[in-house]
Parts: C-alpha cells; structure tokens; sequence
C-alpha cells in the first residue's frame, strides 16, 4: 500500500485525538451556552470544564507510561504512540481555561492587580504550569524529537513531573469544587495511585540498573516508599487550604450566625 | 477556537465572574463568592462571601449590603458579619430575576463601593423569564456532534491501516 502524505496523516491515532479534542472544545462552549442562562455562571462553568479536561487529559499522559511497565509495554505500545496528541490537547485545553478566567472573569491582565494575593500566587502557578505544557506541546512533533535526540527530549519532557505538582497547587489553592470532601477524596486518591503507578516504574528501572534487590525486597521498597509518598500526598489539604473550603466553613457555621432571610419587598 | 472563545466571551455580557470586582473609584478588587456554586437558587438560602483585597475588611468593619430586583426595585437591607479580610451575608432571593447587589463600608477613612449584578436563574419563578437564544451555540454544537459523527465513521472504516501505522 502506497501512501501519500496526506493519507498517512488520517492513518494516524494522533491525528484523531486531536480533532476529537477540538469537538470537544466547541461541544462543551456550545452545550454550556445553551444549558446555563446566565453569562456570568456560563463563563465560570466554561472556565471550569476546560480546566478539568485539561487536568484529565494530563493525567492520562501521565499515567500511560507507568501503565506499560505494570501490565507490559508491548500492551501499551499502541496507547503509548497517542500519549504525544493527549499531552498537546491537555495545553490546549489549559489555554482555554486560561483565556476565559482572563478575559472572561478577570476582564484582562488588569483584573489581575486587583485580586487577593493567594489568587495572585495560584495564577502565578498556574501559568508555570501552562508554560511547561506549551513547551512540552510545542517539542512533541517527530522532527524535533529527531532534532533535539531522544535522550535529551526526554529529559526535557520530565519537565512535565514539576508542571504537575504547580498544577496541583495551583487547583488545590482556588480550584472551587475541591471544597467538597468527595472531590477532595477522589482527588487524592488519583494523585496516590499515580505516585504508585510512577514509583513502581522507578523502582523497578533503579533495582534493574543498580539495587539488583530480588523480588520480596524490591517488592518491600516499593511498598515503603509509596507509603511515604501516600502519607505526603495526604497532607497536602494541611499544607495548602484551599480558598473555598473557607467559604463552605463559614457557610456551616452560618446556621449559628443568624441569618436574615431578606426578600426582595 | 481561541476565537470561538472570545467571540463567545464578546457576546455574553457581564465580565467579572467567581467575581472579581472593584469599587467604584477602582482603585481596590475584591473576590465575590456565592454559596450554593456560583448559582443561588430563588427560595432557598444563598450565603455571599466578599472578600477583599489587601485585608480592607477586618473584624470591626462594618459593612452593609443592599439588594435590589432592578425589576421592580425593590430593595433589601441584608445583615452583613465581617470575618477578617471578609464580609458574609445570608439571603434568599425571592424569585428568578437579576438583582443589583452592592456592598458598602469604610475602611482607613475611605468609603468603599462594590457593587455586582447576579442573575438568579433557579428556583422559584416570578411571572415569565426571558431567556436568550443563543444560535451561535446551536449551531456550533450540531456542527460538533456531525463532527464526532463522522470521525467516528472514518476511523472505523480506517481502523486496520490505523492500527498498523500509529506505532512506534
């Protein structure tokens, strides 16, 4: 079978999540448009959906790989060669996310000055992490892999693991729905099987190059180390508060604080 | 998309949301949260949260909050409790409409304004509420949904050329 350059390209997994991931965008602004009435509430629902694919899509690139070396690479081989097209749609669904809280809740840059200091400090991490993920888009094309070797662009893409933590201080800090406790709870949990899943590669990779531990104790340190990991990740409500779980403390204690149930007269 | 984006921004009419928003003399910002999810709900309680920037607001400050149906302006006087850098307040919109809300207090000498304008859109209904067509969106999601459609049919007619090509 001969292909033509244009043939090849709709031969390609990529090719396919990305257009697929540019549906998404429009289907999720147009359902949010039309299922939520008012501007205002469809610009912070909007801000938020795009910020949560973003999240999603990020951790599925993330997770592929550790993925492979649990249940075998050759198992993984085919998802492997699309994680390039999801880490680039996680950036664009970041850029999203990131022009409708600019320009759609913060009225531009100069909305910025006016903000409280921990939602000064959030954004700021959160367009580190948006400046990781531009980078990591814009070094995933096959040309620039042969460009920079693969060893070096690999190095380049750990930059990916530092992206992540700014990330999640940056949701934990103002991201609204991790007041609730399940959201919390769910939130955490991924981040724990992630740390497991990454751990399990980085154990196994270290015991084949230089601890040569046989299985039980490589099994022991693994576990241990997880558990370490584990005990950091659950610490993380205690290390960083988030903003809106002080709303939702004061909104419990309200019902001591004596409301006035004022209508409109 | 970028462009979809801000074209779909552009149309929609307030700015500030989750809200920033500034005094009148803008010279200070401040962050207004609405309990239950940014959406209050006609009838039932709804707590606001105001919180400053730079700490304007203390313990002391006393901070009084007006509500207004720009409707039928009326007008309500809500109790305000200042918690540190935060005013909140407890109130029930009566009914689905848009309401002028504006907090007011001194601080440092300076009298300070913020107002905002909320939409109420759930909850219990006063007579009939428009509601805007948005035909950019209709479009724009039927368009994404034959889009689906028909990559869904390429790459299952595809799928053995796929997955012989998108490998390492």
């Amino acid at each position: 079978m001969t292909h033509t350059g244009s043939y090849r390209l709709l031969n390609n997994t990529r090719f396919y999540i990305l257009v697929a991931t540019f549906l998404l965008s429009l289907g999720v602004l147009a359902a949010s448009r039309l299922l939520i009435p008012d501007d205002q509430l469809f610009v912070i629902r909007a801000q938020q959906i795009f910020g949560l694919l973003c999240i999603l899509y990020w951790y599925a690139a993330l997770v592929i790989s550790p993925i492979g070396y649990v249940i075998g690479k050759q198992r993984m081989k085919k998802v492997e060669f699309s994680r390039r097209a999801i880490g680039v749609s996680a950036f664009y669904f970041a850029l999203l996310h990131a022009v409708v809280a600019l320009w759609g809740q913060l009225g531009g840059f100069s909305g910025l000055a006016y903000l409280p200091q921990i939602f000064q400090w959030s954004l700021i991490g959160g367009l580190g992490a948006l400046i990781i993920l531009f980078i990591m888009a814009i070094t995933s094309f096959d040309a620039v892999v042969r460009w920079m070797t693969f060893k070096k662009w690999k190095w380049l893409h750990r930059l990916v693991y530092i992206g992540g933590v700014v990330a999640v201080l940056h949701i934990w800090s103002i991201g609204t729905h991790l007041a609730y406790t399940p959201v919390q709870v769910a939130a955490l949990a991924a981040l724990i099987i992630l740390a497991g899943l990454e751990l399990f590669r980085v154990t196994k990779l270290l015991n084949q190059k230089h601890l040569h531990l046989e299985r039980l104790e490589a099994g022991t340190v693994f576990l241990t180390l997880w558990a370490i990991v584990s005990v950091l990740i659950l610490m993380l409500p205690f290390a960083v508060q988030n903003y809106h779980s002080q709303h939702t403390g004061e909104a419990k204690d309200g019902s001591s604080r004596g409301h006035q149930h004022g209508g409109v007269r | 998309m970028i462009a979809a984006v801000f074209a779909s921004l552009a149309f929609s009419h307030s700015a500030s949301a989750h809200v920033l928003i500034t005094d009148t003399s803008e010279t200070k910002g401040a962050i207004l949260h609405i309990a239950p999810d940014d959406s209050p709900i006609a009838g039932q309680q709804a707590t606001l949260f105001l919180n400053t920037q730079n700490a304007l607001l203390t313990k002391k400050s006393n901070v009084s909050l007006t509500i207004t149906n720009t409707t039928t302006r009326a007008s309500d006087t809500v109790k305000v409790t200042s918690a540190d850098d935060m005013a909140i307040a407890d109130y029930t919109f009566p009914t689905q409409g848009v309401y002028a809300l504006v907090f007011r207090f001194a601080a440092e000498g300076i009298d300070y304004e913020f107002s905002h304008t909320q939409r109420i859109s759930r909850g219990v209904m006063a007579g009939t509420v428009t509601t805007e067509r948005h035909q950019w969106a209709e479009m724009l999601l039927v368009g994404s949904v034959v889009g689906a459609g028909a990559l869904v049919i390429i790459v299952v007619n595809r799928r053995k050329e796929i997955a012989r090509q998108s490998t390492f």
